[in-house]
């Protein structure tokens, strides 16, 4: 009667021990998959495209152990599991890096697109006081087209932010107002030509 | 107490069954390489084969997982760590082919970068002594935006969104090919271009019938000529009308006319310094006048128009019609020119105009 009482209470701490390892991880699973969705809503794929890879990585190998689990008679989800509160818990803490770096390009976008549009004021604001004499001068009539051409390309600027496209829209606003610049100075040595004469 | 140590020994294998199998060196090394693949675009740049290097690399993953489930002394990385050197050696022939791809790649788009900007650049010249060329510069500076991003892009190793930035940029840079074309068709023209030679030809022989000075001007090398007989006695650069290329046809179209004239009355004070009116608009203008308005080219109730000068302002001047020289040029021309002095308009006399021969053939 003692060696079936003690055998009971060895067999009740055994089966403790393998139920801790054999419930399968359905929420830690959907836990993860949830948190990485997340990242690629927040914009992973563009501001933390190799976190995100990995991540994605790391998810499939928790697939893959779950499989060999679940094909098994004795199944240990122990180490899928922490595989996936790792991932849930990196996918977390990856959000914020996403949002910050985006917050970043954001802010970047927003400081080009006002230098590109004090660039192009200040080259709209040169041709105005350009001494243009009789009639028109053809050279300043071209960089009037040229501005025009840019002020519309502004517009496509504040549509990229719009669409949260920053790095597009930095790009952008920082081709203008190298294009800008030039004008003016461009505008700089006409007025010069114009005075010397 | 034999059956405690057996019950013991069953407790310590399970809770050692949970534990983190070791991972042969090989795995990590293939998880480091999928990285890098991954990095270099890889799945773009030869996807087929990086699928066909996946499929093996996660075949080999499940090998490993396999033996790590085993119980310790039933483990064996033999066949694993052969399924990881295949990995890595197929990872490594991989990474070389993106290698490959992506420096044909990038010396495809250095060179087409290097192509639109000769294009554009060689567009935007003629744009500068054609008057018409407002609108296309619009279409060229949209065109010089998206080539600067374009090569911020290669420059960054974006070479996929370089090269999308690249093929917009060919419909853009062809638009602004064909509105230059369009400009410019009349000056490709045989028939006319043989017509503004025998003008050229008559006129020259005026003069050298009738001795006097001849003026001779050609608009697309913005060239206004002095000739005695085939004597070229001066050269001036001159601006023209909005649409100087074209010939005039009505008022306020803000074309330069084309044809023989006579200058009618010197005017030594006008609104443009000294001014040469010439007879415009003449019998052909006239005739050319009344052709168009029957058909119905001519907008209601807009007549022929008038008083084309040659005048002083700039040669950089854009007119409404008129020929500007510069105001020391328009002072010598004024002392050698008179009233009745033959003044002929043609587009051009010259077969090696840089324009013409840049788009010649296109």
């Amino acid at each position: 009667m003692k060696n079936i009482s003690r055998f009971l209470v060895l067999f009740t701490m055994v089966s403790l021990v393998f139920s801790g390892c054999s419930k399968k991880p359905v929420q830690e699973m959907n836990d993860a998959e949830a948190a990485i969705s997340a990242i690629v809503k927040a914009g992973a794929e563009i501001y933390a495209q190799e976190e995100l890879i990995k991540l994605n990585n790391d998810l499939a190998a928790a697939k893959n152990q779950l499989d060999i689990q679940d094909k098994k008679l004795i199944k240990k989800y122990g180490a899928t599991r922490e595989m996936l509160a790792k991932i849930a818990a990196d996918a977390s803490a990856l959000k914020l890096t996403v949002v910050t770096r985006k917050e970043e390009a954001k802010n970047n976008a927003l400081s080009a697109q006002i230098e590109a549009k004090a660039a192009l004021d200040e080259a709209k604001a040169l041709l105005e006081r350009a001494p243009i004499g009789k009639g028109a001068r053809a050279d300043l009539e071209a960089f009037k087209a040229d501005l025009k051409a840019l002020e519309s390309s502004l517009a496509e600027v504040q549509q990229s932010i719009d669409s949260e496209d920053y790095l597009g829209a930095q790009d952008r606003a920082r081709t203008i107002q190298e294009k800008a610049s030039g004008i003016s100075s461009q505008i700089q040595q006409a007025m010069q030509k114009v005075k010397s004469k | 107490m034999r059956k405690l140590a057996a019950v013991f020994l069953l407790l310590i294998l399970s809770i050692s069954g949970c534990k983190a199998p070791p991972v042969p060196p090989e795995a990590k090394k293939a998880e480091q390489q999928e990285q890098s693949l991954w990095r270099e675009g890889a799945y773009a740049w030869a996807k087929e084969d990086f699928d066909s290097y996946r499929v093996i690399y996660e075949e080999a993953k499940k090998e490993l997982l396999k033996e790590n489930v085993k119980f310790v002394w039933f483990r064996n990385y033999e066949q694993v760590t052969s399924a990881f050197n295949n990995v890595l050696r197929t990872g490594e022939e991989l990474q070389e082919h993106v290698h490959q791809i992506k420096e044909i790649k990038s010396v495809s788009i250095a060179a087409q970068l290097k192509d639109f900007e000769r294009s554009i650049t060689a567009f935007l010249k003629p744009t500068l002594f054609m008057n018409e060329g407002k609108p296309i510069r619009l279409i060229l500076t949209k065109a010089e935006l998206i080539l600067r991003e374009a090569r911020l892009l290669y420059q960054r190793g974006a070479l996929e969104k370089a090269e999308e930035k690249l093929e917009s940029l060919s419909a853009i840079v062809k638009d602004a090919e064909d509105m230059i074309l369009l400009a410019l068709d009349r000056y490709f023209d045989p028939a006319q271009v043989a017509r503004w030679r025998k003008l050229v030809k008559d006129t020259i022989f005026e003069s050298r019938n009738k001795n006097i000075v001849v003026v001779i001007v050609s608009k697309i090398d913005r060239k206004l000529s002095l000739y005695k007989g085939r004597k070229l006695l001066s050269s001036y650069e001159i601006g023209l009308g909005h649409n100087g290329l074209d010939d005039k046809l009505y008022a306020a179209d803000q074309a330069t006319p084309e044809g023989r004239y006579r200058i009618i009355d010197k005017l030594p004070s006008s609104n443009y310094y000294k001014a040469l009116l010439i007879d415009y608009p003449n019998e052909e203008d006239k005739r050319k006048f009344d052709q168009a308005k029957s058909k119905g080219a001519i907008p209601p109730g807009v007549n022929i128009g008038g008083l084309i000068e040659i005048h002083g302002g700039g040669k950089h001047s854009i007119t409404y019609g008129c020929i500007s020289l510069d105001n020391k040029d328009m002072d010598t021309l004024f002392r050698l020119v008179e009233v009745g002095t033959p003044v002929t308009i043609v587009g051009t006399i010259n077969d090696m105009n840089e324009i013409l021969l840049k788009f010649k053939g296109q």
